[in-house]
């Protein structure tokens, strides 16, 4: 009979050849090796073993630059890091990552093992004491694509029921309904809160479509002092109290790129509130690993997204910023801080609905496409640009002024013809394909 | 002319854009010259005055919501019953669709009441994740007319003894796992699965809901002007090929 150390081994020397030979050919190991992986040894993840501290990030927006980040700092502060670049962050992914940085043995030797988690997959992946998780950080709860992801109610009952009796600690954002929850049911764990105290932009009554309203416990409409934006903000059940917890980590004032924290005042680079949320579950972190708070403010000044999030690309004289839209409060976000620029410019918007974007489409309905006046043009590009000019088209945005155009590069071509200010929103499957045009013609 | 809607719940029961049927009635009616007054109501606030208005709307939403949401609507089931009976024009979507039938039982088997106006009931199977899902096409009649309506399901529920259904299904599932038909429709209530939103790209369907609206309202024959629906239309055709030709081969 052969040993089951035996198999393990084959497994972990085989994805390594099979990841060897994608580096050769110029390819990312994403998901393909993993996939062979599981395939040959479906229980291979047990095989792993980690010298070191495991970070979780999950959540529905801010997990790849937040994971990213934390690895920044880490190196910056001379520990050892790993982490799973480019967002593989379903099982394959993650598999592939492991097997990728584990030796013979099936040891990662590290000081820290960062992995950017689908929030499904949390519990699937770290059940088992082999891949014990040390801080879990859950950054928000939006609605994502509900045909792949399903129900935001379904992903929170899975994590309650994963962390009961599971002891990690817990970062988690004190101003989403939907994520507190999840600490209620951290008996065993020490829970860090972050938020945002009421700020001059703050406001009564939500923009956007929210989710997470009703109290679990009581079933009833939860009271809201203030929004930031979508149901992120200060809220309480009248009856049980729900949502009346102290904050760990709370931004006192923000005051353009700088945001106070107790004494600390912090500056970023990108002032949108989403990315200083995802700054503060960093910092957190930083409180329970006695990082150095000099080495956070340096990276969230310095950090600069290189992954088409909030990406910007110089061609021929013209400026042009890429970010990702996959979901309607995260298109938000990202479409109402280009609405208030007051500048000449013109929009891109790529709609795909590929496996990983949901087949459905029916959430850019959710967007706030009203006052886009100052858009001289809109162009809609991939698998379903019709559907994302019918939706600009009856927010009341003159048809005359929205373009379809299918092929990306020509539609990239066709914005960059004037010398106005250009944006570019991209939903998730093609923003690669995005910024390697816009790479492409940066170097030209 | 003038159409009066009413958005029930519009901030609980709106999981997949559904309240875009309602922006897109909006753009339809006011490109012709029609004013639109749009009054929503939801939980904590006044009890609305049904018989105001031309058409009420109802979309979707989880488990969760929906009990609450089923809770809260129960009070106003005279209301609702009488109003449909004088011809008030009801859109009902997915979970809105659900409650007006006799309940829904959900995943867990727990038995939420719904306003028995119709005679049809739901259940969902204890298996989570066995839900209908995908695009959907569906063959229906409106207004004598052969019309083929796009949209995409996603429901855990089956809708069983509906007698007068939306259309014949062409693709996708339907009211159950590969049922014949989808929806229910009666001369002045339409309810479906279908989001997209539904009327996104079946314009036909929302010129039908504004056109009964206004002829019940004045009481004459309505002609609405044609508009440009150049997006509606390729958007459509560029979906019902895609899938129809897929579901031949």
């Amino acid at each position: 009979m052969i040993s089951m150390n035996f198999i393990n081994v084959c497994t972990i020397i085989l994805t390594k050849i099979v990841i060897w030979m994608l580096n050769l050919i110029g390819k990312k190991a994403g998901t393909i090796p993993g996939r062979i992986a599981l395939k040959l040894n479906k229980n291979i993840r047990d095989y792993i073993k980690v010298n070191g501290k495991i970070i979780v990030v999950t959540g529905t927006n801010g997990k790849t630059t937040t994971t990213t980040m934390i690895s920044e700092v880490l190196t910056k502060s001379e520990k050892r890091v790993i982490y799973n670049k480019g967002g593989n962050n379903i099982g394959w992914g993650i598999t592939t990552t492991l097997i990728k940085n584990c030796k013979l043995n099936g040891i990662i030797d590290t000081d820290y093992l960062v992995l950017e988690t689908d929030e499904h997959w949390v519990p699937v992946i770290f059940s088992k004491p082999n891949l014990k998780i040390d801080t879990l950080i859950i950054l928000n709860f939006f609605r994502d694509q509900l045909d792949r992801a399903g129900e935001i109610e379904t992903i929170v009952l899975k994590l309650e029921n994963f962390i009961q009796n599971y002891n990690c600690n817990l970062i988690l954002n004190g101003n989403d309904p939907n994520v507190i929850r999840i600490g209620d049911k951290n008996e065993t764990g020490k829970n860090y809160y972050f938020g945002i105290k009421k700020l001059s932009t703050s406001h009564t009554y939500s923009e956007d479509k929210m989710e997470g309203i009703i109290c679990p416990y009581c079933k009833i409409p939860l009271d809201y002092e203030y929004y930031q934006y979508a149901h992120i903000g200060k809220f309480k059940c009248k009856k049980c109290n729900y949502g009346d917890i102290k904050l760990d980590i709370e931004v006192s004032k923000i005051d353009r790129s700088q945001f106070y924290v107790g004494k600390t005042i912090y500056e970023t680079n990108n002032e949108n509130l989403y990315h200083i949320y995802n700054l503060l579950s960093i910092i957190a972190l930083g409180k329970i690993y006695n990082l150095n708070d000099e080495i956070l403010k340096k990276v969230f000044y310095n950090y600069e997204d290189k992954n088409g999030r909030h990406q910007t690309f110089k061609i021929d004289g013209k400026v042009c910023t890429l970010n990702l839209g996959k979901n309607p409060t995260g298109f938000n976000v990202v479409l109402k801080s280009i609405k208030q620029k007051d500048e000449e410019k013109e929009l891109l918007i790529v709609l795909n609905d590929k496996e990983n974007d949901g087949h459905d489409v029916s959430w850019i309905w959710d967007i706030d496409f009203n006052n886009l006046e100052s858009f001289n043009k809109i162009i809609c590009s991939g698998t379903r640009a019709y559907d994302m000019a019918i939706t600009i088209k009856c927010s009341n945005f003159p048809k005359a002024k929205i373009v379809v155009e299918h092929n990306k590069e020509k539609a990239i071509k066709q914005l960059l013809e004037t010398n106005n200010k250009k944006y570019i929103i991209s939903n998730y499957s093609p923003l690669v394909e995005v910024k390697e045009i816009l790479e492409s013609l940066e170097r030209k | 002319m003038n159409l009066n809607i009413l958005c029930l719940y519009p901030n609980i029961m709106d999981l997949y854009g559904d309240n875009g049927n309602i922006e897109i009635i909006k753009y339809r009616a006011l490109k012709r010259g029609i004013e639109v007054n749009i009054d929503a109501y939801t939980i904590n606030d006044e009890d609305p005055d049904f018989y105001n208005y031309d058409l009420v709307f109802l979309g979707g939403g989880s488990d969760k919501e929906q009990k609450v949401v089923a809770k809260d609507i129960i009070k106003f089931k005279k209301q609702i019953e009488r109003s449909i009976n004088i011809g008030i024009f009801y859109l009902l979507i997915c979970g809105g669709f659900q409650l007006f039938g006799k309940y829904y039982k959900d995943s867990e088997n727990n038995i939420i009441e719904g306003l028995n106006i119709f005679n049809y009931y739901t259940e969902s199977s204890t298996n989570k994740k066995e839900r209908c899902i995908g695009n959907i096409v569906i063959k229906s009649q409106i207004e004598n007319n052969n019309l083929e309506i796009l949209g995409f399901e996603n429901h855990g529920g089956q809708t069983y003894n509906v007698d007068t259904p939306l259309g014949e299904v062409l693709y996708g599932n339907g009211n159950t796992f590969k049922n014949k038909f989808e929806g229910l429709k009666k001369e002045n209530v339409i309810g479906t699965y279908l989001h997209g939103p539904l009327l996104s790209k079946n314009p036909e369907l929302a010129d039908y809901i504004i056109k009964y609206c206004l002829e019940r309202k004045y009481n004459k024959k309505i002609t609405l002007k044609k508009l440009d629906d150049e997006f509606e239309i390729k958007a459509k055709k560029e979906m019902l090929d895609k899938l129809l030709t897929t579901s031949k081969s």
